[in-house]
């Protein structure tokens, strides 16, 4: 961040402004014209219609050009050397041991550059903190390691997490394999059922991250990494989560001209926002949520919306409850 | 009209917490910032 003096007298420097502006327009340009970002958005339409498989196809080719990559960078650098109030179009990601950089940012598909600090890894390591969890992000995604930093990593499977997941079923991570990376490795990893975790590094990790959110599980899980039991799970549906804080600010605001809105979230692909949704339904207006409860207790398809319907409808409406009979269980 | 009072109702055994990431959309298209390498340590 840039203050003082330099920053008043650019922002009392109206021609310095427009300039900067320029040059933030001019290098989305020259990076939006680079041929390998043009052949990813022109094909991203029809790969996404095909599948998650095809999207990362077209991934793996931009993150395998190196050129491509450079290319973007490059101009990135230049404008940020020419003006240091020129922010260029990607946006930074940042923890305690990493830094990255969207280059690419589609809802079917998202590329990132991200460089891990061994000395960051090492601290981390010494800190004696309690281990993390492992991550199965519930998504699908591709790793190329331009640099490997000789790191070591560990490779762990779970059970699938499909539309049907639940908790009690998660059953146990398990240790798959340890290996030791090398420079250009290219991993694929189904995140819903397979994650690895960086045990240690010689130096910094420097790698492209591919993800997309096509054919994701319901949910990502996090194990324990000593009982290597499920401990918690999150939606991998960031619009599906934007959706249910919607429909709880409705029904804050008493909203229901708003009804059909909640019943059509009642169709939502995943179970957890299936359910969350009727909750909002019945806290809105239960008369007119009780025939769609109804059916969710007879006919969901996942077994703990059957059966937290069928309890609401126990606890809440007796006299319908006794002629509603799952038909699964 | 009948209302229920949504802490009464109950919650699915598999407890879901909502995309934890720090996508942006408002700001500037789709970005999960969220950590890309886990970590291990110890």
């Amino acid at each position: 961040m840039i203050v003082g003096e330099a920053l008043e007298t650019w922002l009392n420097d109206k021609t310095a402004r427009s300039a900067t502006a320029a040059a933030m327009r001019g290098v989305a340009e020259s990076i939006a014209a680079v041929p390998a970002f043009l052949e990813l958005r022109q094909g991203l339409g029809a790969a996404a219609e095909t599948g998650a498989g095809a999207v990362l196809g077209l991934a793996r080719r931009f993150v395998g050009d190196d050129a491509a990559v450079a290319a973007v960078l490059d101009s990135a650098v230049a404008a940020a050397a020419a003006d240091p109030f020129c922010r260029p179009p990607l946006r930074a990601s940042r923890n305690l041991v990493q830094d990255g950089l969207l280059l690419f940012g589609d809802p079917a598909l998202t590329i990132q550059v991200a460089v891990t600090s061994a000395d960051a890894l090492a601290v981390k390591r010494a800190s004696g903190e309690p281990p993390p969890p492992i991550s199965f992000t519930g998504e699908l995604g591709l790793y190329r390691f331009v640099r490997s930093g000789g790191a070591w990593l560990s490779f762990w499977s779970a059970p699938f997490i499909g539309p049907d997941f639940t908790a009690s079923a998660g059953g146990r991570c398990r240790l798959r394999e340890r290996r030791r990376l090398a420079d250009g490795d290219l991993l694929e990893v189904d995140g819903r059922c397979e994650a690895f975790t960086v045990d240690s590094a010689g130096s910094d990790l420097v790698y492209l991250f591919a993800a997309t959110p096509l054919e994701a599980g319901p949910v990502g899980v996090d194990y324990d990494p000593v009982s290597l039991e499920p401990v918690a799970a999150g939606s991998t549906d960031d619009a599906g989560s934007r959706i249910q804080m919607m429909l709880a600010l409705l029904r804050t605001m008493d909203r229901r001209d708003a009804a059909p809105l909640f019943a059509e979230a009642l169709s939502a692909r995943h179970f957890h926002a299936r359910w969350q949704a009727m909750r909002e339904f019945l806290a809105l207006d239960a008369e007119l949520a009780l025939p769609h409860l109804e059916q969710m207790a007879a006919a969901d398809p996942h077994p703990e919306v059957r059966a937290a319907a069928g309890a609401t409808l126990a606890a809440f409406f007796p006299e319908t409850a006794e002629r509603v009979a799952p038909c699964r269980s | 009209m009948k209302t229920i009072d949504i802490r009464k109702l109950p919650e699915l055994g598999t407890r879901v917490a909502i995309h934890g990431s720090a996508r942006q959309q408002e700001v500037g298209g789709v970005f999960c910032a969220g950590v890309v390498i886990v970590v291990s340590s110890g």
